[in-house]
């Protein structure tokens, strides 16, 4: 099975400190490894202010994760994260697909562009894209 | 900034993937037939756009995660704007519309707000 890509953004109790928000990141890493992924980047937002009540908090930490592995990979993921308990709110994405899809029409577009114009392409403005 | 100019004009002749010519369609009247410029049969106080703004800009995914972009889709009461406002196209209204269920999901954007 191909590697799909993966986002898990989950929110931590804002009544964690640093360090434990760190602790469970690190769990959380821990999770796709012993799952068979892999993980390619932390991203730690810190706190921020939900847009709604959650849980009974107001504000949480958040904390974004990108991981690679096969398909059966994130269930596994995601059933821990359900019983994990700092993590309040979660949300996996798959991306794979979609940053192919996105890479193709730019190189697409890179190419039609040239050819109208003789010229590579200016850079077009992006969106808080997907990263790899 | 003269490629948004042959956008407007151009329309199909891209070699864009089909889905990319039916896109700006949705402003096919961009360059001033202002047909459908007004929603419905009802008058509106917006005008819409002439263009979509991700066409426009060509964003190709539109990020749950970015709620700064996301955000200006969604007014106060936290509902989310029909395509006419915006107008924007059928393909990135539905990514959008994604979008932001996704956030909201996660509490970067309310459901309903007062």
């Amino acid at each position: 099975m191909s590697q799909r890509i993966y986002e898990i953004l989950f929110i931590a109790d804002p009544g964690l400190g640093e360090p434990e928000v760190d602790a469970l990141a690190a769990q959380v890493q821990g999770f796709v490894e012993q799952a068979g992924g892999s993980v390619q980047k932390v991203e730690k937002w810190g706190k921020k202010r939900l847009a709604y009540v959650v849980r009974r908090h107001n504000e949480g930490s958040y904390v974004l994760l990108v991981a690679e592995g096969a398909g059966g990979v994130i269930k596994e993921v995601e059933r821990r994260l359900k019983v994990t308990d700092g993590i309040i709110r979660f949300l996996t994405v798959r991306v794979d697909e979609a940053q192919r899809k996105a890479e193709r029409r730019k190189a697409q577009r890179a190419l039609a562009e040239e050819k109208r114009r003789g010229r590579p392409a200016v850079a077009p403005r992006e969106a808080e894209g997907v990263q790899q | 900034m003269s490629s948004f100019g042959n956008f407007g004009g151009g329309g199909g002749g891209f070699g864009r993937p089909g889905g990319g010519g039916r896109g700006a369609g949705g402003g096919a009247g961009a360059k001033g037939a202002g047909a459908g410029k007004e929603g419905g049969g009802k008058r509106y106080f917006f005008r819409r756009r002439k263009v979509c703004k991700f066409c426009a800009d060509k964003i190709d995914y539109v990020d749950y995660k970015d709620v700064k972009l996301i955000s200006q889709f969604v007014p106060e009461r936290g509902k989310i704007l029909p395509r006419r406002m915006f107008g924007t196209c059928a393909e990135h209204q539905r990514k959008l519309t994604e979008a932001i269920k996704r956030a909201r999901h996660i509490a970067l954007l309310p459901y309903a707000a007062e």
